[in-house]
């Protein structure tokens, strides 16, 4: 069916010679009623090239030369492929392929170079400005609660190392004292009584018995102010001298230690916190060491700067403060994990 | 992962998943916002993510939070048109542009992406992940990225038309 939509196609198949001879005569047909349709038929032939014409047209020899050397293979530089080999996804074989193609096109190469250029790099001044808020700490509360109980520990336990021990020394010592004065006083009331019994069965006697006992008492006098002057020197780091302990054989130093045991507290302390710390190289002193410096210690002749420890005691508190703090910490964290 | 890792987390990749976000937002508190919630994230998840994969997690949380983040500003569905070149800016042939105007206008040439190819791009020029890797931050399969990231650079250079822009 012919109509003023496919006249057109009609006409070129007409003069290409593709219709039957029905078609043609539907054609002329459609054209007889449609006058202004024939003159464009008619142009439309005036318009085509002579079949002679045609039969001597030769295509060019460059062009044949081409079209004989055609490759097996084309290879067509797309933008896809472009970016492939900018972002380095292509096979050798293909990179070859694709360098070849961007060195005979000047065009492509130019397209290359933009999307080389077109790289983001971050910008390192761009900072996250709330770095600190991301970072997990401990909470303050709970650590300080466990921090004092360490402390508070360790407080007691220095306490006793420092200042408890040379002053029971010193209380055993002044109750020695006063015992002894006491057991003096008694010995002295018995010499007296003794004296006085004897004063009518040996009056001879009696002037050597009071000499004597004048000069006990007078020595015990002389003691008795030593007691008081000990009483108050019980400066906790400032031991007592020996020969003043060394008068009464209650009070000796030898003695005293079969009965205290504040340097095993000290001894272990100190092995706990080198434990802790985990720093075997350090010297922590045997356990009779630190026995022996602490009859030194109650002697005057140690002193808290010459321990059997590579630390002082002084290093030994701060060290321990330090390791109670990040054994809080370290206990807090965990126990912070396993809820 | 235990908590020094963490906090080494927080030293080592906080600037970059901050950048990576701040570029795809362009809002610095929105995007402190996201980084904090991907870190709080990986902090719940701190038992089952270990230190190794923790960039990688970081990565993928943040950009979830980030779609999250313009689904609810309903932002995310505006993009620009590929075949479009009316917005692109043609420079005169004699006018000499600097340094400073390069990086502008790659900024705004990124700004014309739609989020998914910006995304993708920036992964792949900021951290240089692979194209696996960036898959397995955006939930895309290595083909798609690759899609993208094409499409991405093709449309940049479109953008940036004028060889004498760059050159």
């Amino acid at each position: 069916m012919i109509s003023h939509k496919n006249y057109m196609e009609r006409i070129v198949d007409y003069y290409d010679g593709k219709l039957s001879q029905s078609e043609s005569d539907a054609l002329m047909a459609f054209l007889e009623i449609n006058p202004e349709l024939y003159e464009e038929f008619m142009m439309f032939g005036e318009a085509l090239p002579e079949t002679a014409a045609e039969d001597t047209l030769k295509a060019p020899a460059s062009l044949i030369e081409q079209l004989k050397n055609i490759p097996d293979e084309v290879f067509v530089l797309s933008d896809e492929m472009l970016v492939a080999y900018a972002e380095k996804d292509l096979d050798a074989y293909t990179i070859k392929k694709v360098e070849e193609a961007i060195a005979q096109n000047p065009q492509r190469k130019r397209d290359l170079e933009i999307l080389s250029a077109a790289r983001y790099e971050a910008d390192e001044a761009i900072a996250f400005p709330y770095k600190n808020k991301l970072l997990r700490r401990e909470p303050i509360v709970f650590s300080l609660r466990r921090m004092m109980y360490y402390t508070s520990a360790a407080a007691a336990i220095f306490i006793l190392a420092f200042f408890l021990w040379p002053a029971v020394n010193h209380e055993s010592g002044i109750q020695s004292d006063s015992h002894n004065i006491a057991e003096m006083n008694l010995q002295i009331t018995n010499s007296e009584n003794t004296a006085e019994n004897n004063s009518e069965k040996n009056s001879g006697n009696n002037n050597n018995s009071h000499i004597q006992n004048s000069d006990i008492a007078t020595q015990l006098a002389d003691n008795s102010t030593n007691a008081s002057k000990n009483h108050e020197y019980i400066a906790p780091l400032s031991p007592r001298p020996a020969k003043q302990l060394k008068e009464t054989a209650q009070i000796a130093p030898g003695n005293i230690e079969e009965n205290r045991n504040e340097y095993i507290d000290i001894y272990n302390y100190i092995e706990m916190k080198n434990a802790a710390l985990a720093e075997s190289n350090v010297k922590t002193g045997t356990l009779n060491a630190w026995k022996e410096w602490g009859k030194g210690f109650l002697n005057g002749e140690s002193s808290l700067t010459d321990t059997p420890a590579d630390i002082t005691l002084r290093d030994v508190a701060t060290f321990s403060y330090n390791n109670i703090a990040q054994f809080a910490s370290e206990s807090l964290s965990l126990s912070q994990r396993d809820r | 992962m235990d908590r020094q890792e963490y906090n080494r987390c927080v030293e080592l990749y906080s600037d970059a998943v901050y950048r990576f976000i701040l570029k795809n937002t362009a809002d610095s508190e929105d995007s402190a916002d996201i980084v904090q919630e991907a870190f709080v994230r990986m902090w719940e998840k701190s038992e089952t993510v270990s230190f190794e994969k923790a960039k990688s997690y970081l990565f993928t949380s943040a950009y979830h939070i980030m779609i999250d983040y313009f689904r609810k500003k309903k932002r995310y569905s505006t993009g620009f048109d590929m075949e479009d070149d009316s917005h692109c800016w043609h420079p005169a042939a004699n006018e000499k542009t600097s340094s400073f105007d390069i990086k502008a206008i790659l900024n705004e040439a990124l700004d014309k992406l739609p989020p998914m190819q910006k995304s993708v791009i920036l992964l792949r020029d900021y951290e240089g992940y692979s194209y696996e890797e960036i898959g397995e931050i955006t939930g895309l399969n290595e083909s798609q990225v690759k899609v993208y990231i094409y499409r991405g650079r093709i449309a940049l250079k479109n953008f940036i038309k004028s060889p004498d822009l760059i050159l």
